[in-house]
């Protein structure tokens, strides 16, 4: 079992769940914006490989920009597997949000510790992403589309109906799909509808029916 | 209808070094957040104080938190004429701020025919309400009829925040609670640990038909199990909840 946590200035977050549920690796994503954070931060990730190092587990360490939802996004994704659990307790909470979304996704478990009254670990009852339901289907159009957002940054409209083969209606009613999903952004430049894609749209990658 | 739907807390730990600077954070959070959104017709608060709790609690602590809170207070009352509906709960009761958020705004929506447009600030409170409140919002929005409101444009969900001028935009997802016991499912992984069929899986399981067949769909659909050989085995993922599980309950 690999226990992915985010980490901010308590290192009981990760300390005490590693303890109790005992993983086979534990992944820390941490991160700090200033100065004055960094201190506290380090010192919260010093005592939380240490207590990691007691209990024998191996721990990777990953370092990410705590305000920034689309690196905090990335670097979860990077790290879930099948056999993964996430406790998103500590940090920030984009980067808890990043990591619990990450989590759902692709039906990962979540955990929440609350250290008050002896510590209380709890199993949200949550399943996974369920696309058949949402207004992103996972179809062959709606993905190539979320790539070339991904890798372009900046789509003019006329360009994704020409590569997607799409008529204007089907394209502005999958534009508006991921306006209403906050995922992209719909601007004009001159008399141009360009999308600019949103963080949450990293968590679109490779998700399909 | 533009709803503006917030988390808020008062810290009062007793050391000031740790609570100052997180209460003067929550306000400017909370702040810049309503600043973010159109001007709202209604107010949603969900807080583990009461409306005037919060404006006792304020009063109990430093200049500068007392004055935060007060500009919060005060922009409460000046963004919403007709007043804010202020839901009290544990903010670290996971389940109870999902019911009790699922709740308000089914209240506040039901019967609302014109366009609903809800900006859900996640970035106040504590972290586990902010995922509560984001799946309360989810299920909501994926639920009939406001799922066919969402496709036609006349229901919009915004969560998003903003922390030290930058505003982050969460993603609309169709996330659902489970919507089996929890404890079955599990009583039902326990039982496939070392593989079992069908009937042998029925006799294990102290279950009805129906708890039975909805259970075992529930492990199917999200990969907790599969079906080899007409013998129903834990997969990777479903061995992994299952040691989850089993840490938990000691």
């Amino acid at each position: 079992m690999k226990l992915i946590c985010t980490l901010g200035w308590n290192s009981v977050v990760v300390t005490d769940v590693v303890r109790r549920v005992r993983p086979d690796e534990v992944v820390i994503l941490y991160g700090y914006e200033n100065e004055k954070n960094r201190a506290m931060v380090e010192s919260a990730l010093k005592e939380a490989v240490d207590a990691c190092d007691d209990e024998g587990v191996p721990v990777r360490l990953h370092f990410i920009n705590p305000l920034d939802f689309g690196d905090c996004l990335s670097a979860a994704k990077e790290h879930l597997s099948e056999d993964a659990v996430v406790n998103f307790t500590g940090g920030t909470k984009v980067m808890a949000l990043a990591l619990a979304m990450a989590a759902l996704s692709v039906g990962v478990p979540l955990i929440y510790y609350e250290g008050k009254g002896g510590g209380r670990l709890e199993l949200l009852p949550l399943q996974g992403m369920d696309v058949s339901s949402g207004l992103y289907t996972g179809n062959r159009t709606q993905r190539k589309f979320v790539e070339m957002l991904v890798e372009r940054g900046r789509v003019m409209r006329k360009d994704a109906k020409r590569e997607l083969g799409l008529s204007d209606s089907t394209i502005s009613g999958l534009i508006d799909r991921f306006v209403k999903m906050n995922v992209v952004k719909k601007d004009r430049d001159s008399r141009e509808v360009v999308v600019k894609p949103l963080p949450g749209i990293h968590i679109l990658e490779g998700v399909r029916r | 209808m533009k709803v503006f739907l917030s988390l808020l807390t008062v810290y009062t730990y007793p050391s000031e070094r740790g609570r100052v600077p997180l209460n003067r954070q929550e306000a400017a959070k909370f702040l810049d957040a309503l600043e973010e959104a159109p001007a709202p017709d209604r107010m949603l608060i969900i807080s583990d104080v009461s409306q005037c709790e919060f404006e006792e609690r304020a009063r109990g602590l430093t200049e500068a938190e007392r004055r935060d809170f007060e500009m919060v207070r005060r922009a409460i009352e000046r963004r919403t004429g007709r007043g804010v509906d202020w839901v009290r709960v544990d903010l670290l009761d996971y389940r109870g701020v999902r019911a009790r958020t699922l709740e308000a705004l089914r209240l506040l929506l039901g019967g609302v025919k014109a366009k609903v447009d809800i900006h859900a600030n996640l970035g106040c409170g504590r972290k586990v309400a902010s995922v509560a409140v984001y799946v309360a919002l989810m299920e909501l929005a994926h639920s009939d009829p406001f799922y066919r409101r969402m496709r036609r444009c006349g229901f919009r969900v915004r969560p998003y925040q903003v922390e030290e001028g930058k505003v982050t935009e969460f993603p609309v997802l169709p996330v659902r609670s489970i919507s089996v016991d929890m404890e079955d499912a599990m009583d039902m992984l326990m039982a496939v640990e070392e593989g079992a069929n069908l009937d042998a899986l029925k006799s294990a399981t102290n279950l009805s038909q129906r708890e039975f067949d909805r259970a075992l769909s529930h492990l199917r659909k999200f990969g907790y199990v599969d079906f080899n050989a007409g013998a129903i085995r834990p997969t990777e993922k479903g061995r992994t909840i299952l040691r989850v599980w089993k840490a938990l309950k000691g």
